[in-house]
């Protein structure tokens, strides 16, 4: 495992980015989170408003390749797809910088309607062969009031990348994540939720009451981008934290991906963990669900 | 109908204060009454009570009563021996215990023994009066008698001695009489004529067990300050938790030389058995009790099992607790440099407005 910094990761893809597109660009992910705190690997793109995000996402591909950026192969994906390939067979855009396969850039799109429940995919064509951007129901929350750089692209706000992640496990599910983590085979809710984990201990770190503004915020976004029903997504965002935290094995494989990412310099104890969750319920998860009760 | 009063004065009893009154009715709660001499002042007091016109029932309350029916009839005919038959006449007791109601002359009515359930339910299960023993109790009286001391205010009787400890008489009389070297007698109190330097250390010798004093030190590698503590304090709005220690002892004075906030200390006010140690989650669940000194404590808890917690109110947040508080907190966190500045920051106010009265 190899750390990059973050602020070097950014300056390096900005530099590679289309100057017009590097405004509709949202880091998200741990680079994200990493760039607010220390430094983490791999970074992750978003691309923000969903209509521009096909187009830049084009534009942004082609670029890097251009710019000697590679295909990042794996056993699902070992090659970008063609004309022929079915839309659910095309490989994500993943790519690596032409100096190192430490970590990767991954394209994503906000959903085109807050009602799109799981995971949507939308084919783009470049030069270089066809891919699909991903989307995911919450995404919206971490484009949500981005975090302006000096390089001109945004990075999502830690507090709403936390709640996207909540909200996208209400529970531990079964499905694990499709490469080992270390050596060790891992939830995906586990590794999402453990990044939420991290995320909250990292604030603490910068602020010890940080968590305590999270509420509101979370509140505006919830209710600005799912007006519907904001409600019922505050009271149901805990459930999948609570499970986790409830069960010594998956805090484990949280605290396990935890070491292997934001908190790999500081890595804590599962008890550690532990008590970073309860805090991030007794601080922001609790009276969220009470301003949902009050509506 | 009248409505239950908590906790009044009498005018005809200077500092008297009945546990309750309901109309012309007088009640006075005794907690698990062990001994016939502790019954006979309680009796005592009930009559002197009762000896207005006003007042038409007097009702001594006993609560988990370990003096034995024959012995209680023993004192009570003792007492009607002594008192005016018309004011005997008001008096009766109410037992209640684990096999029900009972009583002298009779067991109270089913709407008086409702209307003694509300009244113990409010003074809430305070064991702790004769559990706590009697060393205790003169360890109470001379936290009191220093309180008194360092704020100026003068004599203390030995009613609102009683009333302010929640002790008996004859304990309190006790614990004063100990205190006899220190003490001048003055309009009917008594007052402490210099810091009782002797019984003091005699006293933070035994603070922490007297105090019951908790620790609480953090776990989850990242301790809270004492500010995020009292931030989270305050939306508690408790007023049986007060802030003491070094932020207490800032509180009284301000320009005091208090470098550093390495932890929080608070006073619990709570007369139950078993006090309530809840709230701590609420301030930080990353926070776990320790019995280590080895381990720095990041909160650490004193209960006040005196009747009245004698906590400063404030209008900003969790009240304050009082100076003695304060100071055995200086003490027992070790800032011994501090806890002198604190005693001499009130010896010297005392000098100033002495020295203003005599130059009046």
């Amino acid at each position: 495992m190899r750390l990059v910094r973050p602020a070097v990761v950014l300056e390096e893809i900005a530099k590679a980015v289309p100057a017009d597109c590097r405004e509709n660009i949202i880091i998200i992910g741990s680079l994200a989170a990493g760039y607010h705190f220390f430094g983490a690997d791999p970074a992750h793109f978003l691309l923000s408003p969903r209509i521009r995000a096909i187009s830049a996402g084009v534009d942004i591909t082609e670029r890097l390749f251009r710019e000697h950026w590679r295909f990042r192969a794996d056993e699902r994906w070992r090659r970008p797809g063609d004309a022929t390939t079915p839309d659910a067979a095309l490989p994500a855009v993943r790519l690596n910088p032409p100096n190192t396969a430490d970590w990767f850039i991954e394209l994503l799109a906000v959903p085109a309607s807050p009602a799109d429940e799981g995971p949507q995919w939308t084919r783009i064509e470049t030069a270089f062969g066809h891919f699909g951007l991903r989307s995911f129901r919450f995404l919206s929350l971490a484009a949500f009031e981005p975090i302006a750089t000096p390089l001109g692209i945004h990075v999502a706000r830690p507090d709403l990348m936390a709640l996207a992640n909540l909200l996208e496990h209400p529970a531990v599910g079964p499905e694990t994540m499709s490469g080992l983590v270390g050596d060790r085979e891992i939830k995906r809710s586990n590794k999402d939720l453990g990044r939420v984990l991290a995320i909250a201990r990292l604030s603490i770190g910068k602020n010890e009451d940080a968590l305590l503004d999270w509420p509101p915020h979370w509140t505006s976004a919830l209710r600005s981008l799912f007006p519907e029903d904001w409600r019922e997504l505050a009271l149901r965002c805990g459930h999948g934290l609570r499970e986790l935290l409830a069960s010594a094995d998956d805090l484990d494989e949280a605290r396990h991906t935890c070491e292997f990412g934001l908190l790999a310099l500081q890595a804590p104890t599962a008890e550690q963990l532990r008590l970073a969750g309860l805090r991030l319920l007794q601080d922001a998860v609790d009276p969220l669900e009470q301003l949902a009760r009050e509506g | 109908m009248a409505d239950l009063r908590f906790g009044c004065r009498l005018d005809h009893v200077p500092g008297f204060q009945a546990d309750a009154v309901l109309g012309d009715t007088i009640f006075e709660v005794l907690k698990e009454p062990r001994d016939g001499r502790r019954l006979r002042a309680a009796i005592l007091n009930i009559a002197r009570a009762a000896n207005a016109e006003w007042v038409k029932h007097a009702v001594l309350v006993l609560d988990k009563s370990r003096i034995t029916k024959a012995r209680l009839q023993e004192e009570w005919n003792g007492a009607q021996s002594v008192f005016r038959p018309e004011l005997f006449d008001r008096l009766a007791i109410a037992v209640r215990d684990e096999a029900g109601w009972d009583g002298i002359p009779s067991a109270p009515d089913p709407s008086r023994q409702a209307v003694i359930e509300q009244i113990l339910n409010h003074e809430g299960p305070w064991t702790v009066t004769h559990a706590r023993g009697s060393a205790n109790a003169s360890q109470d009286i001379l936290r009191l008698l220093v309180h008194q001391w360092l704020l100026g205010k003068g004599p203390a009787t030995i009613k609102w001695l009683m009333q302010t400890s929640g002790y008996s008489y004859p304990t309190v009389a006790k614990g004063v009489d100990q205190l006899g070297f220190y003490l001048k007698r003055d309009r009917g109190g008594v007052e402490l004529k210099q810091f009782p330097r002797d019984e003091w250390v005699r006293l933070l010798a035994v603070s922490d067990a007297a105090r019951q004093t908790i620790r609480f030190t953090d776990r989850s590698g990242q301790p809270r300050s004492p500010g995020s503590l009292m931030r989270r304090l305050r939306q508690l709005r408790r007023t049986d938790i007060a802030v003491g220690g070094i932020w207490g002892a800032a509180h009284y004075h301000p320009d005091l030389d208090l470098v550093g906030n390495p932890r929080l200390d608070l006073s619990l006010h709570s007369r139950k058995a078993n006090a309530d140690y809840g709230f701590v989650q609420r301030l930080d669940p990353g926070l776990e009790q320790t019995t280590s000194r080895d381990e720095a404590a990041t909160l650490v808890i004193h209960l006040v099992r005196t009747r009245e917690s004698l906590f400063e109110a404030s209008d900003e947040g969790p009240p304050w607790a009082d100076p003695v508080e304060c100071l055995l907190d200086l003490h027992e966190a070790r800032l011994e440099a501090q806890a002198r500045d604190f005693l001499r920051s009130f010896t010297a106010t005392r000098a100033a407005a002495l020295t203003r009265g005599q130059g009046q």
